[in-house]
């Protein structure tokens, strides 16, 4: 990946909005992506609820920010 | 010249063309067609998908293939170009109806609520048809170029950005903490999702006194500029140099500029 190591990450508990985001929060590199949940466009607008997910895990240094940051221990970050 | 000023600059560069402004090309049903996807609710899906797709760019065996398709894909679709400031003014002349929307990448990888996006052309209605009750703000032309010299100030680079090539929607003002488009081509080698612009970085190593907290290498979010330690002087690596300008005007001795990157060997056809 760009000749930088890749690390594997890994959100397994996730409830971002009671924690308000806090790994988006703290990731340095912007490394998780809020996506919607509902899939149908309609429901999403009245009721938006997002999912955590890694998507730009190839811009990651492995500083562990994130796993320290989740009031629920849901991240997990391996090599 | 970039390939989309080959075919659609007629001489200039292809943001820069008042041709590629015109209603007319609103006629093209394809174009039609991204714009609802990129308009109000839609640009989140369309983020989601995206990125989804160009992850697989750097995957052993079918990475090449993915990445052809995305690169005949994509000026069909949505991405951009980074300008200067001079030039995101000067576009700014050509386009009309001007209204500052959130920043959606901005929303996605910061849950931020930015008003740094400046489109214009179409979008206004797409977004009073899509998403009547968001935040939308109008500008007048001037109230349009101000929004980009502050966001000059505070150090947003400026992307123009086009539903299907040569059409600009937007320009766009953030960062590379939170701009998908540039992370996609960071992280994963899309270098169509946002391309270089059309100049780089020179320094004038006469002029460069190599401040004691130099402003111009926290500016640059491009890993272009570093110091050099025999020349006491700050370095620019072109070839990483995406031609914004930010670090230019933070240099309070006026030591680096922006140069045509078809003039500097080191950048030159480097998109
Ligand atoms: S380890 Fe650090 S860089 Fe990687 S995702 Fe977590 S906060 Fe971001
Ligand atoms: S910090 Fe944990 S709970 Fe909060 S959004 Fe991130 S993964 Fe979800
Ligand atoms: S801000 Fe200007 S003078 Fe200071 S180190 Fe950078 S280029 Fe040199
Ligand atoms: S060197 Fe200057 S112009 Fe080039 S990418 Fe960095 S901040 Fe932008």
């Amino acid at each position: 990946m760009n000749g930088k190591r890749a690390f594997r990450i890994k959100v397994e508990d996730c409830d971002s909005e009671s924690c308000g985001f806090r790994c988006q929060e703290t990731c340095p590199h912007g490394v998780f992506l809020a996506v919607p949940r509902h899939r149908n466009r309609r429901r999403h607008a009245a009721h938006p609820r997002y999912r955590i997910v890694p998507r730009f895990r190839g811009l990651c240094d492995g500083c562990g920010e994130c796993v320290a940051a989740c009031p629920r221990g849901g991240i997990r970050i391996s090599t | 010249m970039c390939e989309f000023c080959s075919r659609h600059g007629r001489g200039n560069r292809w943001y820069l063309n008042p041709e590629n402004f015109s209603d007319k090309l609103l006629e093209d049903p394809q174009r039609v067609k991204t714009l609802e996807k990129v308009a109000g609710w839609g640009i989140e899906y369309y983020i989601d998908f995206t990125s989804r797709v160009t992850r697989l760019v750097d995957w052993p065996v079918i990475g090449k293939a993915v990445k052809a398709m995305v690169n005949r894909l994509a000026p069909r679709e949505h991405g951009g170009q980074v300008v200067s400031l001079e030039d995101a003014l000067e576009l700014l002349s050509y386009a009309r109806d001007f209204v500052l929307l959130p920043c959606a990448c901005r929303k996605l990888v910061g849950h931020r609520e930015d008003m740094v996006c400046l489109n214009f052309g179409p979008v206004k209605d797409l977004q009073r048809r899509f998403l009547p009750e968001g935040p939308m703000e109008e500008l007048s032309p001037e109230e349009a170029r101000e929004v980009l010299r502050e966001c000059d100030q505070r150090g947003h680079f400026h992307q123009v950005l086009y539903a299907k090539v040569p059409f600009p929607i937007c320009i766009c003002n953030c960062d590379a903490r939170y701009c998908t488009s540039l992370k996609q081509r960071l992280a994963n080698g899309v270098e169509v999702a946002i391309l270089k612009g059309h100049e780089v970085c020179a320094a004038d190593p006469a002029t460069c006194r190599f401040c004691q907290e130099p402003l111009c290498l926290s500016r640059c979010r491009f890993g272009a500029l570093s110091f050099d330690p025999e020349a006491g002087r700050v370095h620019v690596d072109q070839s990483k140099c995406f031609g914004c300008g930010l670090c230019r005007s933070a240099c309070p001795r006026g030591a680096l500029s922006l140069v045509p990157r078809e003039e500097v060997p080191a950048a030159a056809g480097l998109w």
